[in-house]
């Protein structure tokens, strides 16, 4: 079944790179150069993935997510023009499941396309990268054949992680995820414990492969589609 | 046997040349002829000092095993078998492994020096243990190892290595103190050239013996927040009499000793108003001339006054006189009240020559006499009327009644104005009852026979009554007129002081918070419906506490917390408001002045962006439209290769205009002030990662060091992770292909630091600061360069943190980026 995208875009040189990559690699692309005419296709249509560009002309591209929130919890990847946009940590808030910063290399669009779309890419019970392997149900994890050894809340944060396969998991939803509502955490205590599994983990702890940063934002997983996620990202 | 002599070589820092300069002092001593052999040399690598030994004897170290590794220690009875004349022995404070014979080296040289033997050693400022808790406060890095200050005073001869801040840095950047790659985040830290210049002030303090005096003065200077020995206040309470130049004078003996700081404060008995010959003007002049600050409070109770000034002003003493007269003391008991309510201070009375100011006759208000002398009124009256009684009827043939009525009247009205109403009230009862009964007819009873008698007791009685009234409603009046001019002059001096500092306001607030004893004065501002405050005195208060207020403008009142205020404080203050309204408005069009000046430096800015950014623009777009327009060429059939260059070449050309718009973008945003940083707390190791994915490192390797107790930093992670980028992309551009760039982090005293060192051809030091401060390329080489740098610059000191530039020992560029830590839970 070819999944169907909207890529909402008032750019028409975007929509037509976007299509293009995107009809490549099988899936089903609607574009759309206004938010109301977005809005009405939401509503008539079947989606299983929304591109959305936060400065559109008219209803701004925030006010679009909340009224797609309000009736669907279709999976949305916001594009803002500058990556010091206070206007996506409001969209993250209000829902958006991630955000690519313009201008964006399309090797990072299709990973978090495909993050989202695959929504248990990932057996749950395991994971296995070409640096370590992780068995969630024996709670063993080796790196080149030697056992390490994870804590209880380590082994919580990379299940939360490798759960989501690729996408964005916010500093609040990890948090909330790994400790519950109500339990107070400190937050210099739990960037130890990301210091530690990145140490025991890691090729490389400083600068890490797998578990990924998002300053401020959040973390993600980045599994076996690491290679792409090489690709530099462009501030 | 005769002990040895020591000499110490005392150097503020590391690498200032105390062991080569020892070393030096031992040949010259061999050269007399001397058996000096070398107990210990540390040489750390560096090769002067190394050649320095040159054949001179050296005691074979003595190793010891500890958890498995051998450390080698200098080698105590190796020393005393050998028995030479004089011993080099570096590094006092150093020490030992677990196993020697003493735990610390100094031990070890006081062993020696027992022996007969004459030492030299070597020791930092650092390292004395009465230093070290300021040195560590300076530099941010601990010392563990310390020597105490006796053993180094002890010395026969100490000599200061003296070396200027810059001499060291240079050392420092020639590789010449530590090797490259030990330089990290605390040793650079420590090494920066405000903390060298304290270190060094401080060691020529502590040879001097002087340093307790300067510490506070240091501490300051360096911006170090933490108290590390709080300073001394004295509250003097001067009276305006003649003995307060010998208690000021004895004050500030008292304060040179311990370095305090003078608060002379004259209260004013607000009770006792006609006492106002009081002159503080020599106190004043005195006051300044120790350099300390006069105040001037008005209270009902004087004590309780002094003894709160001396809480809210923090006051550690407070030093009073008292005059050798006893009687005076017990009667003032104004010095048993202050040590009463003391509690903690400390109090000191003393004894001042100096008479007190003359007493007037002081009056009264209705209701404020003291009970005692309302008693004492009465009392009086009853022995008083009594005799004048008897006087009068013993030579009564000769006197009238009325004459007799007359001689009662001037006693109770002079009772009446010694005890106030009451006491009038009882006086001119008793007298009414004494004259019926002993001259009114019939004598001896309290009847009287004759209607004009009756008459004149009642008109006696009430006349007497009258005047008892009118005498104290005057006493009152002129007791609140010389109120009323006293505060006025209070008012007067405190404009007078405020004058001065024209649009400070706090001055201001200060006086009027000290004149009317309140706990806080504040000028709240109306910003969106809500009142907020502008400028505060005195301690943190809630609205909710607010307790009077008076408008200043459409915007802005004057707010006071604790004020028990009558009626003609507040007309007081009312003259204040004025003063306050006027310091408003001058501030707000210094306000405006500047941000009309900020306005055109910002065009001109503009304008030499754009000049100068205009070359790095079009490089980019060249070479992409030469690209993609040979791609386009329909005459040629590119091979798949070619193509593939050809777009490569366009990648990477859109990856160097992206930063620079990207860099451009941030700088018109810095310039306008329209960047709003949304501060949180991240990572130093998220930070950095996340930096480095955004750069092309043109295949350089990176030398990550991050320490494992940094705490979190406040920031905002999208601008910081630019900074680093910035530094780091730049380092990549600049730094040889073949060495690895350096990137180390750690906590510093007060923030946390990040370096990214380079082995490129470094920036001199009098480029720095020129690129630092506007958008200025330093040559064709480094073109956008100067862009980055100083927009990573402009978001530093946006984030709170700084900027620095530095050289790497050895050759390179060292920038040392200052990132605020989060503030403590």
């Amino acid at each position: 079944v070819s999944r169907r995208i909207l890529i909402v875009d008032d750019e028409v040189q975007i929509l037509r790179a976007l299509r293009t990559n995107l009809e490549a690699r099988g899936y089903v692309v609607t574009t759309s150069q206004s938010g109301d005419e977005a809005l009405r296709f939401v509503r008539d249509n079947e989606l299983d993935l929304i591109i959305l560009d936060l400065e559109l002309p008219g209803t701004s591209g925030l006010e679009i997510l909340k009224a797609i929130r309000a009736k669907s919890e279709v999976p949305v990847i916001i594009l803002s023009a500058r990556s010091g946009d206070p206007e996506k940590m409001l969209a993250l808030d209000e829902g958006a499941n991630d955000y690519l910063a313009k201008p964006f290399g399309v090797g990072d669009l299709l990973m978090r396309v495909r993050a989202l779309l695959q929504f248990n890419v990932n057996d749950p019970s395991g994971v296995s990268t070409t640096d370590f392997t992780l068995d969630f149900v024996n709670s063993v994890a080796t790196r080149g054949g030697e056992r390490v050894e994870l804590t209880a809340v380590e082994w919580k944060i990379l299940h939360v992680l490798v759960l989501s396969g690729g996408r964005l998991v916010t500093d609040r939803q990890l948090l909330e995820e790994v400790f519950g509502d109500d339990e107070p955490h400190d937050a210099a205590h739990f960037r130890h414990h990301i210091t530690q599994i990145r140490r025991k983990l890691e090729p490389e702890p400083a600068r890490p492969r797998y578990v990924r940063t998002e300053p401020g934002i959040g973390y993600r997983f980045y599994g076996s589609s690491a290679s792409l996620a090489r690709q530099a990202k462009r501030a | 046997m005769t002990r040895g002599t020591l000499r110490v070589y005392l150097g503020l820092a590391p690498g200032v040349g105390k062991t080569f300069r020892m070393l030096d002092e031992g040949w010259r001593r061999r050269e007399r002829g001397a058996d000096v052999v070398i107990g210990l040399v540390e040489t750390h690598g560096r090769k002067l000092t190394a050649e320095q030994i040159r054949d001179m004897e050296v005691v074979p170290r003595k190793s010891y095993e500890y958890r498995g590794t051998v450390i080698e220690e200098m080698d105590l009875d190796a020393i005393l078998a050998r028995s030479p004349q004089m011993v080099l022995v570096d590094e006092l404070a150093h020490t030992n492994a677990p196993g020697a014979a003493n735990e610390k080296r100094w031990e070890d040289v006081e062993t020696i020096l027992e022996a007969g033997i004459d030492v030299i050693t070597t020791v930092n400022i650092q390292h004395l243990e009465s230093l070290n808790d300021v040195v560590e406060k300076i530099t941010g890095v601990v010392q563990r190892e310390t020597v105490p200050d006796a053993i180094v005073r002890r010395a026969e001869q100490i000599e200061l290595v003296d070396i200027t801040p810059e001499a060291l840095r240079r050392r420092m950047a020639h590789g010449n103190i530590y090797p490259a790659e030990k330089i990290d985040a605390s040793l650079s830290n420590f090494f920066r050239s405000g903390n060298l210049t304290a270190l060094r002030e401080l060691s020529l303090l502590w040879l001097a013996d002087r340093v307790e005096d300067s510490l506070k003065k240091y501490l300051d200077e360096h911006d170090i927040q933490e108290s590390w020995e709080t300073r001394e206040r004295l509250i003097v309470a001067v009276t305006g009499s003649e003995g307060d130049e010998a208690l000021l004078r004895r004050a500030a003996r008292m304060a040179s000793r311990t370095g305090a700081e003078i608060l002379a404060v004259h209260v004013i008995d607000a009770g006792a108003l006609q006492q106002r010959n009081a002159d503080t003007t020599l106190a004043r002049e005195l006051t300044v001339e120790f350099e300390g600050t006069f105040q001037e409070i008005m209270d009902e109770d004087v004590a309780s006054a002094l003894v709160s000034f001396a809480r809210s002003e923090r006051g550690t003493q407070i030093v009073m006189g008292s005059s050798r007269n006893r009687k005076s003391i017990k009667r003032s008991g104004t010095v048993e009240k202050v040590l009463r309510q003391a509690h903690d201070l400390d109090v000191h009375i003393i004894a001042v020559g100096g008479e007190k100011p003359k007493r007037t006759w002081r009056r009264r208000k209705i209701g404020t006499y003291p009970w005692q002398r309302q008693v004492g009124g009465i009392v009086g009256a009853g022995l008083l009327l009594p005799l004048v009684t008897w006087a009068l009827a013993s030579v009564r043939s000769n006197v009238s009644n009325s004459t007799a009525f007359l001689v009662y009247l001037v006693f109770v009205l002079g009772l009446a104005s010694w005890g106030g109403v009451i006491v009038g009230l009882v006086a001119a009862l008793a007298a009414s009852a004494l004259e019926n009964f002993y001259f009114v007819r019939p004598l001896h009873t309290f009847q009287i026979a004759r209607p004009d008698d009756a008459v004149a007791i009642v008109a006696f009685f009430l006349f007497a009554l009258g005047s008892n009234i009118l005498v104290n409603l005057f006493a009152q009046r002129s007791s609140e007129a010389e109120r009323a001019r006293a505060e006025a002059e209070i008012l007067a001096r405190a404009a007078a002081t405020v004058a001065t500092t024209s649009d400070d306001l706090v001055p201001l607030l200060d006086s009027l918070r000290a004149v009317f004893a309140v706990r806080a004065v504040a000028v709240l501002e109306q910003r969106d419906g809500e009142w907020v405050t502008e400028v505060a005195s005195g301690e943190e208060f809630d609205s909710s506490e607010l307790n009077a207020r008076f408008p200043i403008d459409d915007d802005h009142v004057l707010v006071m917390v604790g004020a028990s205020l009558d009626n003609q404080d507040r007309q007081l203050i009312g003259a204040f408001v004025g003063r306050v309204a006027a310091g408003i408005e001058s501030q707000r069009l210094a306000q405006e002045a500047a941000e009309r000046r900020v306005a055109i430096e910002t065009d001109e800015l503009r304008t030499s962006l754009l000049r100068a950014v205009s070359h790095d623009l079009r490089t980019p777009l060249a070479t992409i439209e030469a690209n993609v327009s040979s791609l386009l060429q329909p005459d040629v059939t590119w091979s798949a290769n070619e193509q593939n260059n050809f777009l490569q070449a366009v990648e990477r050309e859109v990856h160097r205009l992206t930063r620079l718009v990207t860099n451009l973008l941030d700088a018109a945003r810095l310039e306008s002030k329209i960047v709003k940083p949304r501060v949180v707390e991240v990572a130093l190791d998220d930070l950095v990662a996340s930096a480095l994915e955004t750069i092309d490192s043109q295949g350089r390797v990176f030398d990550i060091d991050l320490a494992d107790d940094v705490p979190l930093i406040s920031t905002d992670p999208d601008l910081a992770e630019r900074v680093i980028a910035n530094i780091v992309s730049n380092a990549c551009r600049f730094g040889p292909p073949d060495q690895p760039i350096r990137i180390c982090g750690g906590a510093t005293s007060d923030g946390v630091e990040l370096l990214v060192i380079d082995r490129g051809p470094g920036i001199p030091e009098k480029k720095r600061v020129a690129l630092m401060a506007s958008f200025q390329n330093l040559s064709d080489e480094r073109s956008g360069a100067g862009l980055g740098l100083s927009v990573a610059s402009e978001i530093m000191t946006l984030l709170g943190g700084e900027l620095r530039f530095e050289d790497t020992p050895g050759g390179g560029l060292t920038v040392a980026i200052d990132l605020v830590r989060e503030s403590s839970p």
